[in-house]
């Protein structure tokens, strides 16, 4: 009985296998030949729709007849486009390219797809109108999805707004739970510049939100002056990575009160910490500060040693005198790090500096 | 006598036959549940990826910085080829550290005339104990070029000096031979801007055996016409498509490919780095990564990203194919063995309730029982008890399931990536598919039982390699002792 209920269900499975090959089999072929067909027919397609495009981006106004040529392309092959021309244009031809796409109906139809409930929807609305760099409300929602990366690309679309709401929002997400996000989020404060530097320092004035760390990366990429006063009160956070971090801010933005506070910070008893405080010295060339540096390349930590040669190297006559003498030193460390950095080869060494 | 033997044997062949039955079973149910995950992976995947603008991470000044570690011995024929392609990846923040392990030809020579290597002191921090470094060269030519010349010590120790002297935030470890997709270092780095805790990200290693090859870049694929080249295209298909996505879904990958892998420097030191004494040395990395984190009660991935290719030479011989195989059987013992703790121990999560036991009982031990299924089956036949219609049956179910995941795992590479585009090389494919099962596969086996038997005798060899080179020069007879293109190494449903 057993048996033959085995035999049974060996003999379905078979049937059933050799059927499902024979289905994977069929399917693999019209496959292959629909995306023939389509490879094709996309070819000629994206052919008349690249003329289009170039011709209204040459021209200071769009034809009728373009928009409506335009118009009549698959959205596959309209999408694959303005992807395409979005990411290699700025200024003008840009803008010509949005109102191509406002007037031919992208920007609408992906304006409808930001509301959809799935998220590869919202998400392939939110390209577009990134890539046409569309100003429309349908994308403000967007800064809050619940999919991140939905969210992530909303925070690419907002890098081309100059729009306190916007920068607010956007500098909030430096907390971001999600990695993703708070990627975008630096990377679009950044392209922002100067717009963004109050809300950043509104940001920063607050030393028990999470985020600190990304935010000072974006002040050190900004390096404007209105984040010296928050910066230099994180050089005091009780958190090691923020106060790395604010040193490296201080190391962009310098002057008397900067200097003062990282002289202070190569004391600190995290050695990353005064890692980077050696190489902010070295980046503002304070060579009042070679004397302190000089004690760090006897230090227990090699990053600080390093980081302190190659400050102090980087501060010229000074600092390179200050070598010189410790490869006299009676630690043999700071000795052995001070001879290989004074040989270090000029591109070399503007590699390790970077 | 002969009754009374085989009335004794009934009993016995009885049992093996529910074992092997229930074996089959499990083995199958375990593949059909990376099928599923492999699927929905790759759905998702695609969703996200479709539409992408990757300019973004290549002109980012947020975007993490990349060492290129690649370990060459004996390549003078080919380094300056490959390292050209090395330095033109689309990745903004990159270095490339060429590690020469000791090669007793021209490499070293020929990369300091090509790139106009001088020689330097750098400042290195020795964090991992490496054989002797006999010298650092910088390019004149291109400033992000080191070479290290080392002592030769195989090519654990090469990656190890190259982690010691790397600056990058992350590590890209690939053989020197390796040839990888211009945009593919921008999408291995996707899963590392995506969540804070991946620790390695693997990419897709396809043969680059038959396809057309220009200045360093696989212009187009062509299935292999050699069998055996084109039957492994197929198995690679099958351990990337199903093997390493369908873990991505259940969060127990645990093997990213020496030959393509990308790395969090910090990560890779805490570990410190790769393991001298296995032949398993990349499998063993992730397992390391892994024990650590769980040890340590951190949350942790190691990602899987198939649209990150990289293309390796394959062996077009049985006998190399064969000590290939032996290698990466030995260096899955060995590493399965050192790290036996983990198995079936719930303080490692899913890899130790999951993904260890799989590799124990289907990656290991596969042949071992297929070795004792064929042994049955002679046994049975000579004493009559053999059912032969049964065998017949049982057999083309086997063979059914194969080849249903492998055609699956053909259609799935046409609706995603679709890298061959002639109906030639897909009809190749497809008959390859088909013939693998009768006497390739058998084969594998024995080359599997093979590098388990020199395991337990302690064999720790490399093997000798024998590649043609890209440049479809005849056959090199050369690249001995260390170092070897890698490796689907599982290679499910196989």
């Amino acid at each position: 009985m057993k048996e033959s209920l085995l035999y049974l269900v060996s003999y379905y499975l078979v049937y059933l296998e050799f059927t499902l090959i024979l289905v994977l089999m069929l399917a693999l072929a019209l496959s292959a030949s629909l995306a023939r067909w389509r490879r094709e027919r996309h070819e000629a397609q994206s052919a008349v729709g690249r003329e289009v495009l170039a011709r209204a981006i040459a021209r200071s106004s769009d034809s009728p007849q373009d928009v409506a040529t335009f118009a009549r392309l698959p959205w596959t092959v309209q999408q694959e486009l303005i992807h395409e021309f979005g990411a290699s244009l700025t200024g003008s031809g840009r803008e010509r390219l949005t109102s191509l796409g406002v007037r031919a109906g992208v920007a609408r139809r992906a304006e409808a797809l930001c509301a959809s409930p799935w998220w590869w929807s919202r998400l392939a609305g939110a390209r577009v109108l990134t890539a046409l760099d569309h100003d429309c409300a349908a994308m403000r929602p967007l800064l809050r999805d619940r999919s991140a990366v939905v969210r992530a690309q909303a925070f690419v679309w907002a890098a081309g707004r100059v729009d306190e709401a916007v920068i607010d929002e956007l500098v909030s997400r430096l907390a971001d739970p999600e990695r993703l996000c708070r990627f975008t989020v630096q990377d679009s404060l950044l392209r922002l510049g100067r717009p963004a530097a109050r809300a950043l320092q509104r940001f920063l004035s607050d030393p028990d939100r999470p985020g600190l760390p990304d935010a000072l990366a974006v002040a050190r990429g900004l390096a404007l002056p209105e984040l010296l006063d928050p910066a230099l009160d994180l050089a005091r956070h009780p958190s090691d990575e923020v106060r790395a971090r604010a040193a490296a801010v201080l190391g962009m933005l310098g002057g008397d009160r900067a200097v003062e506070t990282l002289v202070t910070q190569l004391d600190d008893h995290a050695y990353p910490v005064r890692a980077a405080a050696a190489r902010a010295l070295g980046d503002l060339g304070a060579w009042m500060a070679s004397s302190a540096l000089l004690r760090l390349l006897g230090d227990t930590s090699w990053p600080v040693r390093r980081e302190s040669a190659l400050a102090l190297r980087r501060m010229g006559g000074v600092g390179l005198l200050t070598l010189r003498r410790a490869l006299q030193a009676e630690n043999p460390f700071a000795a052995d790090m001070a001879r290989q950095v004074l040989d270090l080869p000029e591109a070399v060494y503007q590699r390790a500096t970077a | 006598m002969m009754t009374s033997f085989a009335s004794a044997l009934a009993p016995i062949l009885a049992a093996l036959d529910l074992s092997i039955l229930l074996y089959f079973v499990a083995i199958n149910a375990a593949y059909l549940t990376l099928v599923a995950c492999s699927t929905w992976e790759l759905v998702i995947h695609i969703l996200r990826i479709r539409g992408e603008s990757r300019a973004r991470i290549l002109g980012s000044a947020v975007t993490p910085a990349i060492s290129i570690l690649a370990p060459a011995y004996n390549e003078e024929a080919t380094i300056a080829e490959s390292v050209t392609a090395l330095l033109a990846l689309h990745y903004a923040n990159l270095e490339l550290v060429v590690i020469n392990d000791g090669s007793p030809d021209r490499t070293l020579a020929v990369l300091t005339q090509r790139f106009e290597l001088i020689p330097i002191h750098s400042i290195v921090w020795r964090r991992i104990d490496t054989k002797p470094v006999r010298g650092l060269y910088r390019s004149r030519s291109h400033p992000n070029l080191l070479v290290v010349d080392k002592v030769n010590g195989g090519k654990a120790d090469a990656l190890n000096v190259g982690l010691n002297l790397a600056t990058g935030d992350l590590v890209c470890v690939i053989d020197a031979d390796t040839i990888v997709d211009a945009d593919a270092l921008q999408r291995l780095a996707r899963p590392f801007l995506s969540h804070h805790d991946v620790l390695a990200a693997g990419g897709t290693i396809r043969i680059a055996n038959g396809s057309n090859i220009s200045a360093g870049r696989v212009t187009a694929a062509r299935a292999p016409r050699n069998f055996v080249a084109g039957v492994q295209v197929v198995e690679y298909f099958r351990a990337f498509i199903f093997g390493r996505l369908g873990w991505n879904r259940l969060g127990g990958n645990l093997i990213i490919s020496g030959a393509f892998g990308l790395f969090r420097r910090d990560a890779m030191l805490a570990a410190g780095g790769y393991t001298h004494d296995t032949v398993g040395e990349d499998m063993e990395l992730v397992l390391k990564l892994r024990r650590q984190a769980y040890e340590a009660g951190r949350k942790h991935r190691i990602m899987f990203v198939p649209d990150a290719v990289a293309w390796t030479e394959c062996p077009e011989s049985l006998r190399v194919l064969g000590r290939q195989r032996d290698r990466w059987h030995r260096g899955l013992s060995d590493v399965l063995w050192r790290h036996r703790k983990m198995f079936l121990n719930p303080r490692y999560g899913v890899v130790g309730l999951w993904c260890y036991p799989y590799f124990v009982f289907v990656e290991l031990l596969a042949p071992v029982i297929e070795l004792v299924g064929w042994l049955g089956l002679v046994l049975g036949t000579a004493v009559g008890l053999l059912n032969v219609s049964f065998a017949a049956l049982f057999f083309l179910l086997a063979y059914g399931i194969g080849a249903v995941l492998s055609t699956y795992s053909l259609l799935l590479e046409e609706w995603s990536f679709n890298r061959y585009t002639h109906v030639s090389d897909r009809l190749r494919l497809l008959l390859y598919l088909f013939l693998e099962s009768f006497g390739y596969r058998q084969l594998t086996v024995v080359w599997r039982l093979r590098g388990i038997w020199k395991y337990l005798r302690g064999r720790t060899d490399w093997g000798r390699m024998e590649r043609r080179g890209f440049a479809a020069s005849p056959a090199v007879p050369s690249t001995v002792a260390a170092h070897a293109p890698e490796s689907p190494r599982s290679t499910a449903a196989a």
